[in-house]
């Protein structure tokens, strides 16, 4: 019996909430299509009014949705494209590195090393404070391995790589 | 000035049939969409090239039906795009003879 109400109150909440969204759908369809155009033309009002006109145009409640979803669609992949065009020039203007410029690459190793020789030097001092081999030797290990990450350049600078 | 298109590709040549077939009609947006059976975005993006050709024409509608619904955009096909749309035509689909679908389109006046 229990299954048979709870059965015909998701049936009820179903059907509202589909006839909500199907309601709803031109509003967002509208706010989707203006959005779209100003994405596609950078901020011209004048496509968004005009997209906003399409959709008005297209019969039924779900197809304006379809439709300004494919508008958003469109217009995401021509700003993605005009994004990434701006970015492909914008790199070939700037130089890839200066001369004697701290890249972010050797930034983060140096802070990798700092936080990892703390870290060290706190067990090397509990280890023997505690009379403990292992939280020593641990210590140990992670000083050395700290001296290493800050003093060896794994990755060769681009200055570097095109001298070899 | 006007130049030639660039690509010469299917959708193209759909919005042209669709102008073509409208005969010197204004259509707006959605009645191009839904004539050419193309989306929204490739639409528009011929639109904006034939408009960069100077192949076609656009003005806003003045007098909207409903002052409260946003104002259409009518495409019309200028005398040199007619006649470029009708040699691109009979050189890529000369098998296609376009009736008119001004009825159908719901285009604007003339």
């Amino acid at each position: 019996m229990t299954a048979f109400w709870f059965g015909v109150l998701v049936s009820i909440a179903t059907g509202a909430l589909v006839n909500e969204f199907c309601d709803v759908s031109p509003w967002l369809a509208d706010k989707i299509a203006r959005r779209a155009a100003r994405l596609w033309s950078a901020g011209d009002s004048a496509l968004e009014v005009e997209w906003a006109a399409v959709i008005q145009d297209c019969p039924g409640k779900l197809t304006k949705l379809f439709i300004a979803l494919r508008f958003g669609a469109g217009a995401a992949s021509k700003a993605q494209r005009r994004w990434l065009k701006r970015a492909r020039a914008r790199a070939s203007r700037k130089p890839i590195s200066r001369p004697g410029a701290t890249r972010p690459i050797a930034l983060a190793r140096k802070l990798v090393a700092a936080v990892m020789a703390i870290i060290a030097v706190f067990a090397l001092v509990l280890g023997i404070g505690m009379a403990s081999f292992s939280v020593a030797l641990f210590g140990l290990t992670l000083l050395v391995l700290s001296v290493t990450v800050g003093v060896v350049r794994f990755v060769p600078r681009p200055q570097d790589r095109s001298h070899s | 000035m006007s130049q030639g298109p660039v690509r010469i590709t299917a959708p193209f040549l759909d919005v042209l049939e669709v102008f073509i077939a409208a005969g010197g009609a204004e259509l707006h947006g959605w009645a191009i969409i839904k004539a050419s059976h193309r989306g929204g975005p490739t639409v528009y993006k011929i639109l904006e090239r034939l408009d960069g050709m100077g192949w076609v024409s656009a003005r806003w509608d003045d007098e909207p039906a409903d002052p409260n619904k946003p104002r259409r955009r009518y495409y019309k096909l200028t005398g040199e795009g007619v006649t470029q749309a009708q040699l691109l035509l009979a050189r890529h689909r000369p098998q296609r003879v376009p009736g008119s679908l001004r009825p159908a389109l719901g285009g604007g006046p003339l």
